[in-house]
């Protein structure tokens, strides 16, 4: 894990610096700010070092002080600027996960077991749908839906009365501003795992010991959910764990699109602004918890399938 | 099978039906509003009072901004979005702008005397002053921010034009309440910049600044009990990515025309939404109280103005101009031996025969109907009408004419010798050059095709070229390897020369055509260098603005730009409010925050 995010830290910052500009290039066709002040401020972020060099010093700040520097727009530590979002980030892919996983099991169990009916090729289509519209069409066509019928908020993850509710309000709130991201969301990888949990299911149903089964006479119910539809999860299980990941990604495009507080935009606003140790310091959050979720994969495997060992 | 249908949607439906009907409605609580707020706290011996007096205590007014402020400290607050709050909400200088009238009037200063030389400024604080925590705010506060605004490593915004050729301006305290600032040479623009230094407490902020951790104090993490503020109001709480909440600050020194302390309103509101779209949509919603847009969303909004309670302001032009220019950079780069712009370029780039046509070929009115619906308007000089004070109306203009520039280019010599559609100049370097734009600013790269349509009437070549901001900056300020580019500039406020000096300055680094010239590279240039440092150094104003509309003219002149629209801008505001003096300058509207209140005339058909 450690080597990977070394790797994954030093590619990043190797990016950053080939990208043209640094944070204070907008400030250089500022009339109102001289040529004088930009260099000094440049001199304190450290700007002006080779970008190894700047690379060596961030790595030592984390490892020895556990310092994610400073973010140079805010002049906050990078950790307390992103710990907010990150929660806010966590909130909407857990949502968009639960949606999918929730909806994506039963509706690929139903299409595999009443294979070439109406059941199976409905759910064909919104699958072919929902993996072909474009997340941010989706997300726009979303925020005009909330805006014509006023069912949901138009964006944000709180009301302006937000404060004002009781702990229930409060939560009903959240949850109210929650449905529209989250399902923009969830509809892409759902479409794919419904498809895949069909698919597996398919395959499994037609194993012998499924046939089996049903000779002993065991009711029909019991032979998918008890026999086939835990092997048919094996390998979705795995998926599982790289769910946050995508999820993560996919977010950053619907927080952005649907003004969600959490780390896409943050991350969004720091590049375009290249606000180096934010970035970083944002890059290196999401690519842990990615590693985490894919962690969490192999555990959830290792537990589910006897077969292998941890 | 049967029954494993019903389950899961089941749950599905029961969530979604419970993050339908849970949560935020449509605001329809009434709004209790008074004609007087309580207050306890004793009147300033000198508050400030305006002459009118209508308005109603209560209510809340809800604002965008597009994204978070980086800081509450005015000291380094930088962009606009930060600007948006330390300037004028939460902090105010000696002096004020008003957007309106655009003059500068009192603020923290009541009143203000200057020696026969303009070396010598008195200010007199108002008696009585108190910042957001009761403390009194006097003398000692100024010249603590004095001390900190010409600190060298904090280099506070603003402070680069409170000099004079580099030297700060002196403050000296004299007794609690007034203060003296000698300048070490006569500074015309004075009095407009005085006002970009804002006051802060010392009696908060001395101990952080003497510790050398003045930057991060005030940052956006310091809660609000902790925030002490001079304006009308203090922050009541702030959410990150979502919104700032401002309340009343109980200490202010203005009053309305009754004698009642301002602000009206019992809270602003501001929500971050980095998405343009999702501001419209909010505004249409009747989430937010005010928005201000351009002229692609003006039909739509004008259509809804009965429907969602609005009216729409036609602010006029924006103070500032679109344009392009040649890079008329002659030197060569150190780094590759080779002049950064190839020497038949740069003949026909420094031939102002040729600038002439280009100007003569570019159809303005063209563009602001394609690009701005007909809404906005040409110009031809650095500074845009709009700009009242300072705009010379007797600058050169080359409007649109292509036959003229056909002729111009004929008799230039730049002839199209091989059939190609393309002249070529007497050397016989074709006239064809990339113009680089940001591919982010759809008006931007809709002008730049537009330009290359009409130069190609006339035989010239313009190939559009849109790339990342970040690498069109690359290009202007660092490797200067491009040939043409177009940009816009909006104005300083207060508009005062003295804001665009680096562009007009050929030592400056903002004189895109060929910036941070060791000399004047032409005669014109040099002269202009020399009108730039004379109207900064002379206190009278009708001498300044005679000076400067010479260099005005000097720059209509010699085209080293051609440019081409100030665009307009509008403002949506609901009409049950009251008390509100729209100006096209930021922040729009609330510039007058502590004007701002409900109508009372609205109240028996408002449900909000």
């Amino acid at each position: 894990m450690i080597p990977v995010l070394l790797g994954i830290s030093l590619l990043t910052f190797a990016v950053i610096q080939l990208a043209p500009g640094d944070f204070l290039s907008t400030m250089e066709l500022n009339p109102q700010i001289s040529g004088d002040t930009i260099d000094s401020m440049r001199a304190r972020f450290g700007l002006d070092q080779p970008w190894w060099m700047q690379y060596l010093l961030w790595l030592r700040n984390i490892l020895f002080h556990l310092d994610f520097g400073e973010s140079f727009s805010r002049h906050q530590p990078v950790f307390t600027v992103l710990a907010p979002a990150i929660l806010n980030t966590l909130v909407l892919a857990l949502a968009a996960a639960v949606l999918t996983w929730g909806l994506a099991i039963p509706l690929g169990v139903l299409a595999a077991v009443k294979q070439n009916t109406w059941i199976d090729r409905g759910s064909s289509l919104v699958a072919y749908l929902g993996l072909s519209v474009p997340e941010v069409f989706l997300a726009l066509l979303m925020i005009l839906l909330a805006a014509k019928t006023g069912w949901f908020p138009v964006s944000g993850m709180v009301s302006v009365d937000h404060d004002t509710l009781s702990p229930l309000g409060k939560a009903l709130d959240l949850l109210h501003h929650l449905v529209l991201p989250a399902f923009v969301l969830a509809t892409v990888p759902l479409a794919g795992r419904m498809r895949q949990m069909r698919a597996n299911l398919l395959d499994v149903l037609r194993a012998d010991y499924v046939t089996t089964a049903r000779a002993k006479g065991l009711h029909e119910r019991t032979v998918v959910v008890k026999h086939a539809l835990r092997n048919a999860l094996n390998p979705l299980i795995t998926l599982f764990g790289y769910t946050l990941g995508t999820l993560l990604s996919g977010a950053f495009l619907v927080e952005v699109v649907m003004s969600w507080p959490g780390l896409g935009r943050i991350t969004i606003e720091a590049l375009v602004a290249r606000d180096l140790y934010l970035m970083m310091g944002s890059v290196m959050m999401a690519s842990t918890l990615l590693i985490l979720g894919n962690l969490v994969a192999d555990l959830l495997l290792a537990i589910a399938d006897p077969r292998i060992q941890v | 099978m049967r029954s494993l249908l019903p389950l899961p949607l089941v749950i599905g439906l029961a969530c979604f039906l419970v993050g339908c009907g849970g949560g935020e409605k449509e605001r329809k609580t009434t709004v209790p509003v008074a004609d007087s707020r309580p207050d306890t706290i004793a009147h300033p011996e000198e508050p400030l009072v305006y002459e009118t007096g209508d308005g109603v205590f209560g209510g809340r007014y809800v604002a965008t901004v597009r994204s978070d402020p980086k800081t509450w400290n005015p000291m380094i607050a930088r962009e606009t979005s930060t600007t948006e709050f330390t300037s004028g909400i939460l902090f105010e200088g000696l002096v004020a702008f008003n957007n309106v009238t655009q003059e500068t009037g009192p603020a923290l200063a009541s009143s203000w005397e200057t020696s026969p030389d303009s070396l010598e400024w008195t200010f007199h604080l108002r008696r009585g002053l108190r910042w957001s925590d009761g403390a009194p705010l006097t003398a000692a506060d100024v010249i603590f921010s004095a001390e900190v605004f010409y600190d060298e490593d904090i280099h506070a915004s603003g402070s680069d034009i409170c000099k004079v050729e580099g030297e700060p301006f002196r403050f000296r305290r004299v007794g609690d309440h007034t203060v003296r600032i000698e300048l070490p040479g006569p500074y015309g623009p004075f009095l407009s910049v005085i006002g970009s230094m804002y006051v802060i407490p010392r009696h908060v902020l001395e101990t952080a600044y003497r510790e050398g951790k003045f930057e991060s104090a005030y940052g956006t993490s310091a809660g609000p009990a902790s925030l002490v503020s001079s304006g009308p109001w203090r922050l009541a709480s702030y959410q990150a990515q979502q919104r700032i909440t401002f309340r009343p600050n109980p200490y202010y020194y203005r009053f309305d025309a009754k004698g009642r302390r301002l602000p009206y309103l019992d809270e602003l509101v501001y929500l971050i939404l980095p998405d343009q779209n999702a501001e419209l949509l909010k505004f249409e919603a009747g989430d937010t109280d005010q928005l201000y847009f351009r002229a692609e969303d003006y039909a739509r909004l004008k259509d809804r103005e009965a429907e969602g309670d609005y009216t729409v302001y036609e602010l006029g032009m924006e103070m500032g101009t679109s344009f392009f220019w040649f890079n008329q950079n002659t030197r060569t780069d150190e780094r590759t031996e080779k002049p950064y712009v190839a020497p038949g370029k740069q003949a026909i780039f420094g031939d102002l025969e040729f600038r002439r046509a280009v100007s003569r070929a570019v159809d303005r009115k063209s563009i602001s109907n394609a690009v701005y619906f007909g809404l906005a308007e040409p110009v031809y000089g650095p500074i845009p009408p709009v700009n009242r004070k300072w705009y010379n109306p007797g600058i050169v203009r080359f409007p649109y004419d292509p036959e003229q520039a056909r002729a111009i280019l004929d008799a230039a010599g730049y002839r199209d010798s091989d059939g190609d559609g393309v002249r070529e100049s007497p050397s016989g370097t074709p006239l064809s050059f990339t113009l680089i734009t940001n591919v982010d600013n759809r008006q931007r790269v809709a002008m730049a095709n537009m330009v290359a349509d009409d130069l190609k009437q006339v035989g010239i070549e313009c190939r559009p070229t849109p790339m990342e901001f970040n690498a069109v900056i690359t290009k202007l300020t660092d490797s200067w390897d491009y040939d043409a580019c177009l940009l816009s500039l909006t104005g300083g406020i207060p508009p005062d020369p003295i804001m665009s000096a680096n562009v007009f300055l050929s030592s400056g680094s903002s004189h895109f055509w060929d910036p941070r010239q060791p000399s004047p590279a032409t005669a014109w240039e040099a002269e202009v260098d020399r009108l730039m440092r004379e109207q900064v150094a002379r206190s009278d104003p009708a001498a300044r603005k005679r000076i400067f509309d010479r260099v005005q003219f000097l720059v209509s002149e010699n085209i080293p730009a051609v440019y081409l629209v100030s665009q307009p801008g509008f403002l949506a505001v609901r009409n049950r409010f009251t008390g509100t003096t729209p100006s096209v300058l930021r922040p729009w509207i609330l510039w007058r925050s502590d004007l701002v209140s409900l109508d009372p005339e609205q109240f028996a058909t408002m449900e909000n």
